[in-house]
């Protein structure tokens, strides 16, 4: 019976690439790019007469708005209208030889044999000049769309530090890469990963320096990929990870030129994806998602106690609330006898048990924060006016929440707020319900198994080879106090992450 | 799969395995159904039918809110008005008075907050150990908690009339341990402290005690308050007598538990002059000729600064400052020897003079401990105090002597 399904998966994909081998093998005519391309309204044929004979008719296939039309004119059409040395020959032959060698001047031609090819090119912005005899097209690649200009990161700022940020078009994110990292043996491999989009996934790294199996494994992967299109950051991050059930991000996406260069210094492969302003730096461990890019900006002082900070932060956003349920219905003996009074004052009049007002409090939080996402910009501010009166202020005045509730989970809040990295974050949202609910049910004690079950199941996380608690788990020595709870002058990190298992071990001298 | 199920079984196991023998989960309760009970007071009842009563003081937490207090039933005690909520019960043993003072409360009562377990006087001398036994021994209760003896009454009426002033007992209590140091008359004894102490010395102890005084006001009327007074002195693990505050500062610097203390003595003139003793340490010296003991010198070194002058003569002269510290030595020897020869007197091992020898000659010790109980109150102990003033704060001689030459 398995066998029965797998026999017909194997045939979908059959199908799925046939479309592929059937324009492979025909040739390279005017009449085929019809064929396939249709009469798309913005798909333009014109039949242009070389120096105005007749006898001499060239095809020129472009998409209008891939194109540069200014470009074309006076860089493709007018020369092949004006040009002298054409005025002479009369065969085909000779024009595509002149043509391909700088009659026609423009730094990116390219002679076509292969009709796939050329449908590539000309649906990537070129301009396809088809002559019908020879089976044969040159194109010009003239990319002239609108694009986004580069801008200031917006999620993740940074005082100090680059401001540009990657934008949607592949060409010009590599170029910002390239523009950091001069290094002749920075590689960029591109690959498509898409059967409808066709996106261009390009893979960088620097040869010599990264691991090759780790490039060899994301390249395998990211050819393994089997789908319709790769439109969303989601569609090429959720069929590379390892662990495909946990919340946890194995990939860290960053919008920060300056961070991923960094990271593909250290020895990491960057992804960039066509289309999408998010670069992916594979793989990622759970020290990653501390570190903002600020770290390495800031006196190493500063950034360790920040980094300290963010570390408890998230033991807080974790805890907090499961930890206040425990000891206000479970170990009252735990609280001071000052404080345990004021409790008890602020909730007297409370209907609601600790554990039912917390939960109820979170989910109000968590549907406070997904409101603001929804909402225009313009109307956003009202949600927290709203959050604030309804949630915070009106809800205490009728003594259906305590007030010490809402402090627990404003606190819960704010100190989930500084986690850099938002997927992260969520994660501990999610792990933070968990805990709640254990503490609700067995206090300090559930509190303690549900905190085993998150680091028993952090550890069996593997991401790419990498362990995702590394450092703190591998045998990695003096790593562990480098660049996680502290970051030490930079002086001192002279080797790259060992867990990586990068050919070139040293970073500085 | 395999791999979650093993984890279903250890959590399963996790979960059993605890030791709780009602049910796999514990159980909560709310905190503000909770009465955070802080001062509890012991008392034996008087009537001759060996029952116990249990008197508990809370915080009354309806104060300021306006409404009526519901008021509870039995021996619900202390209005509205009244700083803490006074409940009492009575049982045949300290247990069952807890339990049945639960029925006097609409709350419940929690004991993890308590923090004074005040003795009656009756309680004490019939026996100590038999009334705070439960307390140490359940484990509720918290054994950092501080033990007080009530002088002179039972605890139950010093919680109640104290309940008239404008003072919550607990907050009184805590100032007044504080106050301890600074007068150094007696020291706060936590319970396990006392339990320890009474096991290693024989069932002698010394525990501070409290008593309620009257004071008048401005307005002539009468205000009920709380003063530490010296210490009860154990024997045998019943109260035996009681040692004055006038005096039972001696038993601090025979013990070294002396923090801070003013001494007052005379200037050549006949003025007082009050000095702070800061520090202050003494050596328990045993004297064994063979095997016996022969008597135990007490060297007590003391250190002073000078805190106060009410004349205005000059003091860098050296022999008044030795007249002074002579003095000064002479109180406190006096104070030393009044109170060693009272607890000679009561027959308690209280003084930790016996650690102190074994601690010095342990070989010596070990010959003569068996019979020490026989041998304390007839071996002949010597004090030697040694003061010295060093310094006299901001000042050194005080304004206006010059006037005088």
């Amino acid at each position: 019976m398995f066998n029965k399904f797998k026999n017909k998966s194997k045939m979908e994909d059959n199908e799925i690439y046939s479309d592929k081998t059937e324009f492979s093998n025909m040739e390279v005519t005017i009449e085929n790019i019809r064929d396939i391309l249709s009469n798309s309204s913005d798909v333009i044929y014109q039949v242009h007469y070389i120096n105005g004979r007749h006898d001499l008719p060239v095809n020129v296939v472009f998409i209008d708005g891939l194109v540069d039309t200014k470009i074309v004119n006076d860089d493709v059409l007018k020369p092949l209208t004006q040009e002298k040395v054409l005025e002479e020959i009369k065969d085909f032959n000779t024009i595509i030889d002149l043509i391909e060698h700088g009659t026609i001047y423009h730094a990116s031609r390219k002679l076509q044999n292969d009709l796939e090819a050329t449908i590539k090119e000309i649906l990537n912005g070129a301009v396809a000049l088809v002559f019908d005899k020879e089976k044969k097209a040159i194109t010009f690649d003239i990319k002239g769309f609108d694009k986004r200009t580069i801008s200031e990161p917006t999620t993740e700022s940074a005082l100090k530090g680059a401001k540009d940020s990657f934008i949607e078009v592949l060409r010009v994110n590599t170029s910002l890469v390239r523009r950091k990292i001069h290094s002749p043996y920075l590689r960029i491999k591109e690959t498509i990963v898409g059967r409808q989009t066709r996106t261009t996934i390009a893979v960088i790294y620097i040869e010599s320096l990264t691991n090759e199996k780790l490039v060899d494994e994301v390249m395998k992967r990211l050819d393994s990929i089997n789908i319709d299109g790769a439109t969303t950051a989601g569609s090429i991050e959720e069929y590379i990870v390892d662990n495909k059930y946990t919340v946890f991000p194995q990939v860290l996406n960053t919008e920060r030129t300056d961070k991923f260069c960094h990271n593909i210094l250290e020895g990491r492969v960057g992804l960039l994806i066509d289309g999408l302003p998010t670069a992916y730096i594979i793989p990622a461990t759970l020290a990653m998602f501390f570190q903002a890019p600020e770290d390495y900006a800031q006196n190493y002082i500063i950034s360790s106690f920040k980094r300290t900070l963010r570390y408890i932060c998230s033991l807080i956003t974790l805890l907090l609330p499961g930890f206040y349920i425990s000891i206000t219905t479970f170990h009252q003996e735990m609280i001071p006898t000052v404080l345990a009074i004021s409790i008890i004052r602020s909730k007297a009049e409370v209907p609601f048990p600790t554990s039912t007002s917390i939960i109820f409090m979170l989910l109000a939080f968590e549907v406070l924060i997904e409101a603001g996402f929804r909402l225009p910009k313009t109307i956003g501010q009202t949600i927290s006016i709203i959050g604030a009166l309804v949630v915070g202020q009106a809800a205490v005045q009728a003594n259906i929440i305590s007030p010490v509730v809402v402090i627990i989970i404003a606190m819960t809040g704010m100190a989930g707020f500084t986690m850099p990295n938002q997927d992260f974050a969520n994660a501990l949202r999610i792990f933070r319900m968990l805990f709640v609910i254990s503490a609700t049910m067995s206090g300090l004690y559930g509190l303690a198994i549900a905190a085993l079950l998150l680091v028993y199941h952090l550890n069996t996380i593997e991401t790419f080879g990498v362990p995702y608690f590394s450092p703190f788990v591998a045998n990695e020595r003096r790593e562990v106090t480098k660049d996680t709870l502290i970051r030490v002058p930079l002086r001192f990190m002279k080797k790259r992450p060992s867990s990586l298992k990068t050919t070139n071990k040293k970073r500085q001298a | 799969m395999r791999k979650i199920l093993v984890g279903i079984g250890l959590i399963f196991l996790i979960a059993n395995l605890t030791g709780c023998e009602k049910g796999i989960l514990p159980e909560g309760r709310e905190i503000d159904d909770l009465q955070l009970v802080q001062v509890i007071g012991i008392d034996k009842l008087s009537d001759g039918s060996n029952d116990c009563m249990i008197t508990v003081a809370s915080k009354n937490l309806e104060i300021g809110s306006n409404k009526d207090s519901s008021g509870g039933t039995g021996g619900f005690t202390g209005g509205s008005t009244s700083k803490a909520l006074v409940l009492t019960a009575r049982g045949k043993t300290v247990f069952d008075a807890v339990r049945n003072i639960q029925t006097h409360s609409n709350k419940t009562i929690f004991w993890g907050h308590s923090e004074y377990y005040l003795i009656g006087e009756d309680a004490a001398r019939e026996n100590i150990s038999k009334y705070i036994d439960f307390f140490t021994r359940d484990h509720e209760l918290r054994i950092e908690s501080k033990v007080y003896i009530v002088k002179g009454s039972n605890a139950k009426q010093l919680i109640e009339e104290f309940n008239h002033s404008d003072f919550y007992i607990a907050d009184k209590l805590e100032s007044l341990g504080h106050n301890l140091k600074l007068l150094s008359i007696s020291k706060e004894l936590k319970v396990h402290e006392l339990i320890k102490f009474l096991d290693i010395h024989n069932g002698s102890a010394r525990i501070p005690c409290v008593h309620l005084t009257t004071r008048d006001t401005e307005e002539g009327k009468n205000i009920k308050d709380l003063e530490c007074d010296g210490y009860a002195i154990v024997s045998d693990l019943r109260l035996v007598g009681f040692i004055g505050r006038d005096i039972s500062r001696g038993i601090n610097f025979i013990t070294n538990t002396v923090d801070s203390s003013i001494v007052t003595v005379k200037d050549p003139t006949g003025q007082d002059v009050s000095l702070e003793v800061i520090d202050s340490h003494t050596k328990v010296i045993p004297r064994f000729n063979g095997d016996t003991l022969e008597s135990i010198l007490l060297k007590t070194k003391v250190i002073s600064n000078l805190g106060e002058i009410q004349s205005q003569m000059e003091f860098t002269d050296e022999s008044t400052i030795s007249l002074m510290e002579s003095q000064e030595s002479e109180i406190l020897k006096t104070e030393m020897k009044k109170a060693l020869e009272e607890v000679v007197k009561l027959k308690s091992d209280c003084l930790e003079i016996c650690d102190r020898i074994s601690l010095r000659r342990p070989l010596k010790w070990h010959k003569i401990k068996d019979e020490w109980i026989q041998i304390f109150p007839n071996v002949k102990i010597d004090i030697e105090v040694d003061s010295k003033i060093l310094r006299t704060y901001e000042l050194v001689e005080p304004s206006g002597y010059r006037r005088r030459e």
